[in-house]
């Protein structure tokens, strides 16, 4: 595996900056991911736990970029959310998944 | 052609010998590429968001992935020469043991992999994508060709 970045936190203070910083921590996760098969090792990039780390302000950027696509967005989802609602024989299938998650999120009321 | 992206990635891939045959997509990857399925990711991750066999155990070790194939119709076999009969597909594995990729050979003995979310491509060599990415390949797996 590629050695990954060393990124220091910075706090969000604002809709923009948190928007930024997304953009910035997506951007790069994607990239230093994109051979990679190992969902774990995907998920377990320290750019794509700092966007967990963000919380549900990061619902709505996840969920849009869920929509444009859907790439790794599930584990952050459920471990921001705590819900689950794909079925089992549902669980692999990016497109269904995908689906699945933006109608949940509708259901919710969430907003992206 | 391979990009100079890959080849930065896998310095070992050669324009004369390795082609992109898809494009990026996130809809598989290469475990699911070497068992000949394109709608699906397999992995055995422990938040079971991928899919994977259910008669193979959830953890990413040579061992649960063959156990994962064997559920397809291969075995373990002795080597990755080309035998007209039998489809093989190879497993990769990180300095630690760590399954990380698979491969699957065509008909005319290259091999072809898909590259996580990112293209399929056919390499003449194994060890075309050996290195710090993916390690070595480690465990061949064989079943007759199908039909």
């Amino acid at each position: 595996m590629p050695e990954m970045s060393a990124v220091q936190e910075k706090p969000v203070h604002s809709e923009e900056t948190l928007q930024e910083r997304f953009k910035q921590l997506a951007m790069r996760w994607r990239e230093e991911t994109q051979v990679l098969s190992s969902s774990t090792a995907i998920a377990m990039h320290p750019d794509y736990q700092q966007i967990i780390g963000m919380g549900p302000v990061a619902l709505p950027l996840i969920l849009r970029e869920l929509e444009r696509e859907s790439y790794h967005w599930f584990w952050a989802l459920k471990c921001i959310t705590g819900a689950d609602p794909v079925a089992a024989d549902q669980k692999g299938k990016r497109k269904v998944m995908r689906e699945v998650w933006l109608q949940w999120a509708r259901e919710q009321g969430y907003q992206w | 052609m391979v990009g100079s992206g890959l080849k930065i990635l896998f310095p070992k891939l050669s324009d004369s010998v390795s082609a992109v045959t898809s494009p990026k997509t996130d809809e598989y990857n290469c475990i699911a590429w070497a068992a000949g399925i394109t709608d699906e990711w397999w992995w055995p991750d422990p938040l079971g968001e991928e899919y994977w066999p259910l008669q193979a155990p959830r953890t990413a070790t040579i061992e649960a992935f063959i156990q994962a194939y064997q559920t397809i119709g291969y075995v373990v076999c002795a080597d990755a020469s080309l035998e007209p009969d039998k489809e093989k597909i190879a497993l990769y594995a990180d300095v630690d043991g760590s399954p990380t990729h698979a491969a699957r050979q065509l008909p005319d003995g290259q091999w072809s992999s898909k590259l996580g979310a990112s293209e399929d491509i056919s390499h003449a060599e194994l060890e075309s994508l050996a290195g710090d990415i993916y390690g070595s390949a480690t465990q061949i797996m064989a079943r007759p060709r199908q039909t």
